[in-house]
């Protein structure tokens, strides 16, 4: 099932991992770009994901997700693959 | 119990910087590495460029292995032995001789194991083969049927697809010097060596041999630089910078080497030299992804620790970690050390950039050059470092450097999670 405030809690995860400010995860800023995020941050941010919805990242897109938005989106397929 | 420890009394490398612990020590010492550009071709007239830590070359016939076994073999494949056997031929040829284990091959009841690791035995030559045949057939016969195809190709390939099962590249080797004892196969990626050390280990202290040959090694085809190179891992400048700002990926490195271990009681009773004690180590698998370590958990600081009670809370005196120089694999490595050793750490050298990253033998091959700086109490420096990542707080040996060396860990992070930690200890 698919949180109706996915969207809030992936922020929040993002923010905790990345140690930003929610307010300051607008939904396409370029985690490495825009927010100053490593290569290893982004991998953690795929861990946390993970870890909270119970899903299972594919190895291969883990470097596509580099926006809050591209997170929720993949987050929302896969939960919804789960049923 | 003398039968319950376990001692490493032959070494045996062949590498880009030479054939046998000596070559290989002095080039060590002196600070060279065997990095070459290679061009690789996969068509008649395009070619790639690769960097590489070539093997040195040598001839199996100077090995002085029965040739009637040799012929043997040659004549089941029906074709060259190929690299990846020549090789391993060669690695425990030379760490059986350093050891001067003696045992009577032609007994089968000999207790002398064989331990082989590689990730892929056999596989670019056969992928090679594929290619090259396949094409011509294809080429020469544009109008050829599903089943004119599948019965040249299983014709062709049947008995060099049944060899690449690892049992078979076992059974070769062992076949090939006469062991006869308790023996296994083991591939746990990058990590391999040390597991092969821990599974050679276990198999003395049962008792079923007295004596077992760990032992790996790895050749580079085009197929790994082209594999490597698609998920960003291949260092374009060939330089492999290990826990360094500009890190950038590795090269690879062929060769490998051969191990002997036995117990104590019987390297003393035959009075071999001895290396070290192998005190055993910590192993865990993460489960998580293939090419990616999981960063979020804390499988790679547990093998540490584990393998840290091997040590029996005694100073290490120096710290080897897998040292890929990747941006994600180094910062795993130094947050596992980090959290187990805090800010004091015990020196920490890489040996990568010496030999290349030899995959599935790396271990066995840097558990040799290991063997040679207890011996003579002197770190390496890690090469081609000149800027230090700060924020990995890892504190490098960058020159090279006389110290008195009881303990060495040693470290392995492989692919799909493989983690392990090994401790050798000095026999005084």
């Amino acid at each position: 099932m698919v949180p109706q405030d996915l969207d809030k809690q992936i922020k929040e995860i993002i923010a905790r991992v990345i140690e930003l400010d929610a307010g300051e995860i607008t939904p396409d800023a370029d985690f490495i770009n825009d927010l100053g995020v490593d290569s290893l941050k982004a991998i953690e941010i795929t861990g946390a994901i993970e870890k909270a919805f119970r899903v299972v990242v594919p190895e291969e897109k883990i470097r596509d997700i580099r926006t809050l938005n591209q997170a929720v989106s993949l987050t929302k397929q896969l939960l919804e693959a789960k049923g | 119990m003398d039968s319950q420890r376990v001692v490493i009394t032959g070494i045996g490398p062949i590498a880009s910087i030479g054939i046998g612990k000596d070559e290989v020590w002095s080039s060590v010492t002196e600070g060279k590495t065997g990095l070459k550009s290679e061009e690789y071709s996969i068509s008649d007239k395009a070619s790639q460029k690769f960097y590489l830590h070539k093997a040195k070359d040598f001839k199996l016939c100077d090995l002085g292995i029965d040739k009637a076994v040799l012929n043997d073999i040659q004549t089941w494949k029906d074709e060259e032995i190929g690299k990846d056997l020549k090789y391993i031929l060669g690695v425990v040829k030379l760490a059986l001789d350093d050891s001067r284990l003696s045992f009577d091959p032609k007994d089968t009841k000999n207790k002398v194991g064989l331990v082989l690791t590689h990730e892929n035995p056999g596989l670019d030559d056969f992928y090679q083969k594929v290619i090259d045949e396949s094409f011509d057939l294809l080429k020469n016969n544009s109008s050829i049927s599903k089943e004119e195809y599948f019965k040249g190709f299983f014709g062709k390939f049947q008995k060099r697809a049944y060899d690449l099962q690892t049992f078979m590249f076992l059974y070769h080797a062992a076949k090939a010097f006469g062991f006869h004892g308790y023996s296994l196969f083991i591939n746990n990626a990058c990590a391999s060596g040390l597991y092969a050390l821990e599974a050679a280990a276990d198999i003395i202290k049962s008792g079923k041999c007295q004596a077992v040959i760990s032992a790996g090694v790895d050749l580079t085809s085009i197929f790994k630089l082209l594999w490597f190179k698609g998920i960003g891992m291949y260092a374009e400048d060939g330089l492999i910078k290990p826990f360094s700002k500009d890190r950038n990926g590795f090269v690879f490195g062929e060769g490998g080497a051969g191990i002997v271990l036995e117990s104590l009681e019987s390297a003393k009773k035959r009075k071999a030299h001895i290396y070290a004690e192998y005190s055993g180590g910590g192993f865990s698998l993460e489960g998580w992804k293939v090419t990616i370590p999981d960063l979020n958990g804390d499988s790679y600081k547990k093998a540490l620790s584990e393998a840290l009670t091997k040590a029996q809370k005694e100073t290490i005196d120096l710290l080897v970690p897998h040292g890929v120089g990747t941006t994600v694999a180094d910062s795993h490595e130094a947050k596992a050390i980090n959290e187990v050793f805090g800010r004091i750490k015990p020196p920490i050298t890489a040996l990568k950039p010496y030999v290349g990253h030899n995959l599935g033998s790396c271990c066995l091959l840097e558990t040799a050059i290991l063997m040679m700086a207890l011996g003579n109490n002197l770190i390496p420096a890690t090469l081609n470092v000149n800027d230090i990542d700060s924020k990995l707080g890892m504190d490098l040996v960058t020159t090279s450097k006389k110290s008195e060396i009881k303990i060495i860990v040693k470290m392995a992070c492989g692919f799909a999670g493989y983690n392990g930690a090994t401790i050798f200890k000095k026999i005084c």
